[in-house]
């Protein structure tokens, strides 16, 4: 097979964002009837990199060439004018207005001035069975499933009949059935000669689907790899890169207490799929998995938080191991969320009322808060956790991401949690406060919270972990042993069976 | 990427103004009190001010209710119009029984089942606020008409006017009224674990929900005590017109209770605020009105005046948010 000459070529690129390197060196290359995959973990760049392609912003440095001929955008409005379209992630469909007027949106096919119907529905029926789906162009979006939904996405980004068809995790949302008739359509766009490219988490989607893979990390492209030569453990490892020696700060040995939770057949699709594993009093269980696989949706399913979730949550109580409802769980469990600033805490708020508000009850007499109390029950705390303030009445949202975050703790150590979740607890922070949050955790767990630890870097995870929950695609795929190594982890994430399945 | 929630000034309990939001709104008090003295030196007499503040009791009482709401994030348009039917309820009440006690208990009860209302649809049924207490305000305001047929009830009984037109220590009841909810609301608000989670969910309902606080339980308990509070402010100005009529809660009012909480520094983002300094708003709001109309100036242009000074706070509300 002979290989066609590049239709899209960026070659080192940089962008920076304030003082944050975005991207430091991108590369990347498209052909016509070809799906390339670009891959990274997050962070890694493939945002700024798509952002660069669709003119949103403009490159520090590097060259994007289109056909051989070097480009720059002015705006997003250059990029379609050269060719290329995005499916966006989101599906940004306008639910009340049919599917022709759902493709057409933003640029109708006028006659005298009028929006000539006839020719939008014919012109929409065809760019449909361009992608083989034959759906009612008269419908309203809103009665159609989330894979048709997706159809009309693609056939609104073909209208303009782009050579480079870039689809950013066009997978996630989709069930199975969908997902095999969305490859469909891929292949048939590439055998009419369109380039694409394709963003997912879901590795075993890009090895169905893709013939060549890029990889970023860290703003950089590593590597390139045609999809025959290569596999799924390489290109996790790429991803990863080279994971330091991890000093443990705890034994990966630890004799696990009794069960604290038993979690059975949890599931919400398309968020989350029959989750089941036990969790026990003193350990951290780390949640290990690739950004979107599921993890932040694993653990706030279990708290209720985005609605209702079908299967079975056990929580120890003085009877044993008895079924509560989320409710009951998260009043004994600690949750430091991903979004500090927006979901942990009220950053007008002062370090002490922050502390105070998920403690309430307990700092109020007859319904009246006791601000003694609130101020006794923070200063204990900003002592406990070595927080830097200059008092308790300092706002929240002057303090540094490290202390911040101690203050997220804080509010709930006040409560004596015997459930601890932690998501993602160092995102920004520095070492030294990455190092503080870790061993707070490992303090927690050493006397007797069950600890359950989201982190996507895999020498954090296991720095601290006695076991690891391997989350993937959206379920629980079984368990690792704290002794794991870095090998086997990263095997996880993509051999088919391969983990201890909990007893 | 994690937006920032807006990081405006003024904690739950430490609630600190900024100096120059303060600074502005004394400023312009000052200038209008100097040039009232100017125009009419009268005015300045105690009697007069009493007065005044006796005209100011109702604006002020629903300008509390509406404090509290505002503060949660949400916003009450239909407290004038729950005002003038509660009245009317309590009126009707008080003239069948001819028990005082019953008519005013009444007025309240009527008003806060209002208020729940209101606060059920918004909290439960996540309906949106400005909707849901917009046709609130309709149908309470329809209904006012429809069972009054437009007139107004007056045949109270004489006991009622005795109590509430009394002047204990000189002080005119409404007034007693008045500042005693005042101050009532700002220790609910400032002191209690509710007012603490009235001030959070205000600031931020998702961060709220994730620390334990029944977001959904305090945003209904803040137009239940709104409602209240419109039943309260019924009390008072049936006894001071004498009569419950619709017409009490005509359109003007509700224009009336924000612009007393804006300038009183209530922000509409939620969040900020201190019942206290909306009362002393909607003082202002009725001094203003008394200041034109010294002036000879036209009722309509006072209303263009209060218009524009709350797009003119509001402006400046949202430019703290922004720039904090």
């Amino acid at each position: 097979m002979t290989v066609p000459p590049p239709v899209l070529t960026m070659t080192g690129l940089r962008k920076a964002y304030g003082t944050v390197q975005a991207v430091s060196d991108g590369r990347l290359t498209a052909r016509a009837g070809e799906v390339m995959a670009l891959l990274g973990a997050n962070g890694a760049g493939k945002s700024t990199m798509m952002n660069l392609l669709g003119g949103l912003v403009s490159p520090d440095a590097g060259q994007i060439g289109i056909a051989g001929q070097a480009v720059s955008f002015a705006g997003p409005t250059d990029a379609i004018r050269a060719g290329i379209a995005f499916v966006q992630q989101e599906l940004s469909v306008f639910g009340s207005m049919t599917v022709a007027e759902n493709v057409f949106a933003g640029a109708f096919p006028t006659r005298a001035g009028r929006i000539d119907r006839a020719a939008m529905q014919s012109q929409a029926r065809a760019l449909l069975a361009q992608l083989g789906a034959t759906i009612d162009v008269g419908r309203p979006v809103d009665g159609l499933s989330t894979g048709d939904r997706q159809m009309v996405e693609i056939a609104r980004a073909l209208r303009a009949r782009p050579r480079i068809l870039i689809f950013d995790e066009p997978t996630s949302s989709l069930s199975g059935r969908e997902k095999a008739l969305l490859h469909t359509a891929i292949r048939d766009l590439k055998a009419q000669g369109v380039a694409i490219i394709y963003i997912s988490h879901f590795i075993s989607d890009v090895f169905d689907i893709c013939d060549r893979i890029t990889v970023m990390r860290n703003g950089e492209t590593v590597a390139e790899r045609l999809a025959s030569q290569t596999d799924q453990a390489e290109v996790v490892r790429l991803m990863l890169g080279e994971i330091g020696a991890a000093g443990r700060i705890v034994p990966d040995d630890a004799v696990p207490g009794p069960v604290a939770l038993r979690v059975v057949g949890l599931t919400a699709p398309p968020r989350i799929r029959e989750a089941s594993f036990d969790l026990h009093r003193g350990e951290i269980l780390g949640i290990w998995g690739l950004l979107g696989a599921g993890r932040t949706e694993l653990v706030r399913g279990l708290l209720g938080l985005d609605g209702p979730v079908a299967g079975r949550i056990e929580l120890h109580g003085p009877n044993g191991l008895a079924p509560v409802p989320p409710r009951d769980l998260r009043a004994v469990t600690a949750f430091v969320t991903e979004d500090r600033r927006g979901e942990g805490l009220l950053l007008p708020f002062s370090v002490s009322d922050n502390i105070a508000l998920p403690n309430l009850d307990a700092l109020s007499q007859g319904g009246v808060v006791q601000r003694g109390r609130v101020r006794e029950l923070a200063l204990r705390l900003i002592r406990t956790l070595s927080i830097k303030v200059s008092g308790p009445a300092q706002r929240v949202g002057t303090l540094s991401g490290g202390n911040q975050q101690k203050v997220v703790l804080a509010k709930w150590l006040a409560g004596a949690p015997t459930i601890l979740i932690l998501d993602e607890p160092t995102r920004g922070l520095d070492l030294a406060a990455k190092d503080d949050i870790l061993r707070l955790a490992v303090d927690l767990a050493g006397q007797g919270v069950a600890v359950l630890l989201i982190s996507s870097e895999l020498e954090e995870l296991m720095r601290v972990s006695h076991r690891y929950l391997i989350v993937r695609e959206r379920c629980v795929a079984g368990t690792l042993p704290g002794h794991a190594t870095e090998a086997e982890l990263i095997a996880a994430l993509s051999a088919p069976v391969a983990v201890q399945v909990p007893a | 990427m994690i937006s920032p929630a807006p990081d405006r000034s003024a904690a739950a309990a430490a609630i600190v103004q900024p100096g120059l939001q303060t600074l502005i709104r004394v400023a312009v008090f000052a200038a209008v009190l100097i040039g009232i003295w100017w125009l009419s030196p009268v005015f300045f007499r105690p009697s007069n001010l009493i007065n005044v503040l006796v005209q100011a009791s109702m604006l002020a009482i629903l300008a509390l209710g509406m404090t509290v709401v505002m503060i949660g994030g949400g916003i009450d348009l239909s407290l004038p119009a729950n005002m003038a039917l509660s009245g009317i309820f309590g009126s009707m009440a008080m003239s069948a029984t001819g028990s005082v006690g019953l008519g005013c208990a009444a007025m309240l009860v009527t008003g806060a089942c209002i208020g729940a209302l209101n606060g059920a649809a918004v909290a439960y049924l996540r309906m949106i606020p400005f909707v849901v207490t917009l046709a609130m305000m309709t149908m309470a305001g329809g209904l006012s008409v429809w069972i009054t047929n437009s007139t107004s009830i007056s045949n109270q009984p004489e006991p009622f006017f005795t109590l509430f037109l009394s002047r204990p220590l000189g002080v005119p009841m409404a007034v007693l009224i008045m500042l005693t909810a005042g101050l009532v609301v700002q220790a609910i608000l400032g002191l209690t674990r509710f007012g603490w989670q009235v001030y959070a969910v205000g600031t931020n309902p998702a961060a709220s929900r994730i620390s334990r606080v029944p977001v959904a339980r305090v945003l209904f308990q803040t137009y239940a005590l709104a409602g209240l509070l419109a039943g309260l402010a019924a009390i008072v100005v049936t006894a001071r017109l004498g009569s419950a009529s619709a017409n009490v809660g005509n359109d003007s009012v509700i224009l009336d209770v924000v612009t007393a909480c804006v300038i009183g520094g209530v922000s509409i983002y939620g969040g900020v605020g201190r019942p206290m300094a909306a009362l002393a708003g909607a003082v202002f709001v009725l001094v203003l009105g008394n200041v034109l109309n010294l002036m000879g100036v036209s009722f309509f242009i006072g209303l263009m005046l209060k218009g524009a000074i709350i797009i003119g706070l509001v402006a400046l509300d949202g430019a703290r948010g922004r720039s904090a």
